[in-house]
């Protein structure tokens, strides 16, 4: 479904993926994980067209994204950001439906719609009309999660969908996204620094250090694996070979 | 051969840093201050890198570009000079440490990049850079829950072991720092070489990877091969150049190198064409820098140690990893900047000065394209009538009261003007004509273009360059829909539109003004004042006033747009789309303001 070969991109002075392959089959889902600063959300919007890589291939079903741009997959693919990326100056349900606000469906459907899947990532109807300047943290990345799978894509990305969030939430979300795979079939590429939620959501796991993937597997050979990135990554020890001053 | 070149061994500053970081047990940093005291930063830097370094430490910000790029986003480069005024844009983008050495910076610092790692320097007896004790008292608990990456000091007399003042820094250093959990660093290579007590955690070694004094046992990294130009013969206590700065304590021999070296050196000889002897001479030589207080263009270290003659020999047999200098064609070599006129500040004036002209041409091309692209969205599906529906009521119906008011009190100034102005050659009667021209021709659109400019402009590049910097324009692209035709196109539209109505508006309200203070105050008849005024408009007059409005809409919007969707990240990024939208619009304003009446009323 996605293939990448060789991305690398360099801010100013900063090298930040320096090679990076991978690739996803359709219906399944990747975690990347890696230290902060390590380029997981850039490689994510070089996937989706956000920022073009300095070199490299990228292959999305087939098609070669890289040179035609990705305006016609577009309406395949779902976001949730980092920090949520919510429009400030619309209503959390114009939020929520922002793309099928244009199709023709009546506002108080789209409404309902939109409460629907708030539903889902576990929010009341009352949010459906307040600003996202008026929600939590936690509650603005719900309302992003919301909105990045409300017009069902096929292709989704998650910018850490747990980060924020309390356990029991966690838990509510790690499930969503999973249930999203499993049977609606989507491809989902999943950022995270929570450990409970790859063994919850991956089929596949890849870790991002120094610009390049540096171990990839799937989610049971994570476990028992002996690259001293990963365990480092995963006992969360300071001592390694990933430095701590980053 | 009149020229000489430099090899620099890169295996010699590996083994050199190998050495220095065996002598300890705690971590060791590099420092290639000075383009890497003349053999170039980044080639050592990248070198160093790869044999292990994770610190790096550079004189000043500048400095740090090249090194970032050399040993890419993991290491860390850290700054000796500080947080300087016109630093944080270079620290906050390529990720360098600062090394504060003031409260000055300490507050610039936490001010412009909270957040960011720095480290601390204090003084304990250099008086080079860094905080002196009551400074440090004042700012320590603040600074220190920051959590510096280092607190550090230099030592000013380690290359002597026997000195004094090394036990009294150590002291001195002990008492600013002891009781804190902040890394400490007190050593460079003389530092090391003092032993254990001098470590702390972390050595930052310098000139002795370089293979300078004190590390006698390093090895040598620079060779020079240079052609002699003249020898000189010198008796006893005679002087050599400039500033007598060497004086022969005997009396030299023909093919002496200390003084055939320094004339080669010396450019006087050149010019005064004094006979040149061909002869070849190779000299090993370490070149030394001394950081960030220098005494301007000093000279290379004096010491006979640091010349090995070995006559005779040609060219070393260069293997391996070693880079080569012409140090002609590369003025980088440090010792040669030295002697000569300071061609890279020149060269970096003309290159800053390159730049900025460059950057002024390639803004005005940005914006050339992002007009051209308003136009094609614009004429292109799909339209987001929402959006312009709300930005004509933003742009036009809000800006009402601030625009009626500027018109209302102009106006009436004008006419205040105009009466005892022309009350000079009795031609106070003519007030209701020319507040008139005056408001509608000129006036009004200008006035209403600059309210706006003020008004609407900063705000779209505010709300846009926040959309920007909270990644909602991204997040707008990935929902399928161009930011330019979501954003763009619907402000630049309704800009365009609704100004003409605005400067109507602000016209007729001027005049209002004038017509108020004229009849208020200067005793004109009401019903004269009026039709005057009708009799005497033309509908050229109006017509100009009504697309200057336009104009000035579309520009004061397209601005707001344009540095909006340019804003670079973060907080200031905002800051600076703002302002540059508002300059940007206010000027282009005037300048087609120039141009429309020009074309208007130029026959
Ligand atoms: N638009 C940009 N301009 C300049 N530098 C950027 C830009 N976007 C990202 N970077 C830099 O790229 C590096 C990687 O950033 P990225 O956001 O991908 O990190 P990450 O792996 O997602 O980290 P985290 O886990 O903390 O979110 C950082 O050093 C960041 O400063
Ligand atoms: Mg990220």
């Amino acid at each position: 479904m996605i293939t990448l070969s060789g991305i690398t991109k360099t801010f100013g002075y900063n090298a930040v993926l320096r090679g990076v392959d991978l690739h996803v089959d359709k219906g399944q889902s990747l975690v990347v994980i890696g230290g902060s600063g390590t380029g997981k959300s850039v490689l994510i919007k070089c996937i989706i067209g956000l920022i073009t890589p300095d070199a490299g291939q990228i292959i999305i079903d087939g098609q070669d994204v890289t040179r035609s741009g990705h305006d016609k997959l577009l309406h395949r693919f779902g976001m949730l950001f980092q920090a949520s990326a919510l429009f400030d100056s619309l209503p959390v349900w114009e939020n929520v439906c922002f793309r099928m606000l244009r199709s023709g469906q009546s506002r108080g459907d789209l409404r309902d719609l939109a409460a629907e899947k708030l539903r889902r990532v576990g929010l009341g109807p009352d949010v459906a009309d307040k600003f996202p300047a008026e929600l939590s943290g936690g509650m603005q990345k719900r309302v992003g999660l919301a909105r990045a799978i409300a017009a069902d894509p096929e292709i989704i990305f998650f910018d850490e969908p747990t980060a924020g969030l309390d356990p029991i939430l966690a838990g509510v979300i790690n499930d969503l996204i999973r249930e999203i795979t499993t049977e609606m079939g989507a491809t989902a590429i999943t950022i995270t620094h929570d450990m409970s939620s790859v063994h919850a959501i991956a089929d596949q796991v890849a870790m991002i250090h120094d610009g390049v993937v540096q171990w990839h597997g799937n989610i049971g050979a994570l476990d028992q694996t002996d690259d001293a990135h990963v365990l480092q990554f995963i006992t969360g020890s300071a001592t390694g070979p990933i430095p701590t001053l980053r | 051969m009149s020229t000489g070149h430099i090899t620099i061994d890169l295996d010699a500053i590996i083994a050199n840093w190998r050495a220095l970081d065996k002598m300890t047990s705690v971590e060791t940093a590099a420092v290639v201050k000075a383009d890497g005291y003349g053999l170039g930063a980044a080639t050592v830097a990248k070198a160093l890198a790869k044999a292990g370094a994770r610190r790096f430490f550079v004189a000043v910000a500048e400095e740090g570009g090249a090194v970032r790029n050399a040993v890419g986003p993991g290491p860390e480069v850290s700054v000796f000079a500080g947080h300087m005024r016109g630093d944080t844009d270079t620290i906050g983008d390529l990720g360098l440490t600062p090394i504060l050495n003031s409260l000055e910076q300490v507050t610039r610092h936490f001010d412009a990049l909270p957040g960011h790692p720095f480290g601390i320097q204090l003084d304990t007896g250099m008086n080079r850079l860094g905080m002196e004790w009551d400074e440090w008292a004042a700012v320590a608990e603040i600074a220190l829950a920051q959590r510096p990456t280092v607190v550090m000091s230099h030592l000013a007399c380690a290359d002597e072991p026997d000195h004094p003042m090394n036990a009294y820094q150590l002291d001195v250093f002990h008492k600013m720092t002891d009781g804190i959990t902040v890394p400490r660093s007190l050593a460079a290579t003389g530092g090391i070489l003092l032993g254990k007590d001098y470590h702390f955690d972390l050595c930052r070694p310098g000139i002795g990877l370089y293979g300078g004094l004190p590390f006698t046992k390093a090895r040598p990294v620079v060779q020079m091969d240079l052609p002699v130009v003249q020898i000189r013969h010198l008796d006893a206590g005679e002087v050599v150049g400039y500033a007598n700065s060497w004086q022969a304590t005997r009396p030299s021999r023909d093919r002496d190198p200390i003084s055939g070296l320094r004339r080669r050196l010396d450019p006087v000889d050149v010019r005064q064409g004094h006979a040149i002897l061909r002869q070849r001479t190779r000299a090993t030589y370490w070149p030394r820098v001394d950081g960030l207080t220098d005494r301007g263009c000093d000279r290379p270290q004096r010491r006979p140690a640091c010349v090995d003659p070995a006559w005779g020999s040609t060219n070393s047999g260069s293997t391996g990893r070693r880079v080569r200098h012409n140090w002609l064609r590369n003025p980088d070599v440090t010792w040669w900047a030295l002697y000569t006129p300071d061609t890279r500040r020149m060269k970096r004036l003309l290159a800053m000065i390159g730049a900025a002209t460059l950057g002024g041409f390639t803004t005005v091309g940005r914006i050339a394209l992002f007009t051209a692209s308003t136009f094609r969205h614009l004429a292109t599906q799909p339209f987001y009538g929402r959006e312009f529906g709300q930005a004509l009521f933003q742009i036009g119906f809000l800006s009402l009261p601030v625009v009626g008011l500027t018109a209302l009190f102009t106006g009436g100034a004008l006419a205040l003007q105009i009466y005892s102005g022309g009350a000079r050659f009795s031609a106070e009667a003519v007030v209701p004509q020319i507040v008139a021209i005056g408001m509608v021709r000129e006036l009004g659109p200008v006035l209403v273009g600059l309210m706006i400019a003020a008004r609407v402009t900063s705000s779209i590049a505010a709300e846009i360059a926040t959309m920007k910097v909270t990644e909602q324009i991204d997040a707008l692209v990935t929902l399928s829909t161009h930011p330019m035709k979501y954003l763009t196109v619907p402000r630049v539209l309704a800009a365009t539109l609704v100004m003409p109505a605005l400067v109507g508006v602000g016209d007729i309200i001027g005049i209002l003004g004038g017509y108020i203070v004229g009849t208020e105050r200067l005793g004109f008849n009401a019903a004269s004042y009026l039709q005057n005024t009708v009799d005497f408009l033309e509908q050229r007059d109006v017509i100009s006033s009504l697309v200057k409005g336009a104009v000035f809409g579309f520009i004061a919007a397209l601005m707001g747009c344009y540095y909006g969707m340019a804003a670079g990240r973060g907080a200031s990024g905002v800051g600076a789309a703002t302002k540059g939208a508002v300059v940007a619009a206010a000027v282009l304003i005037l300048v087609a303001n120039l141009i429309l009446t020009e074309a208007f009323f130029s026959i």
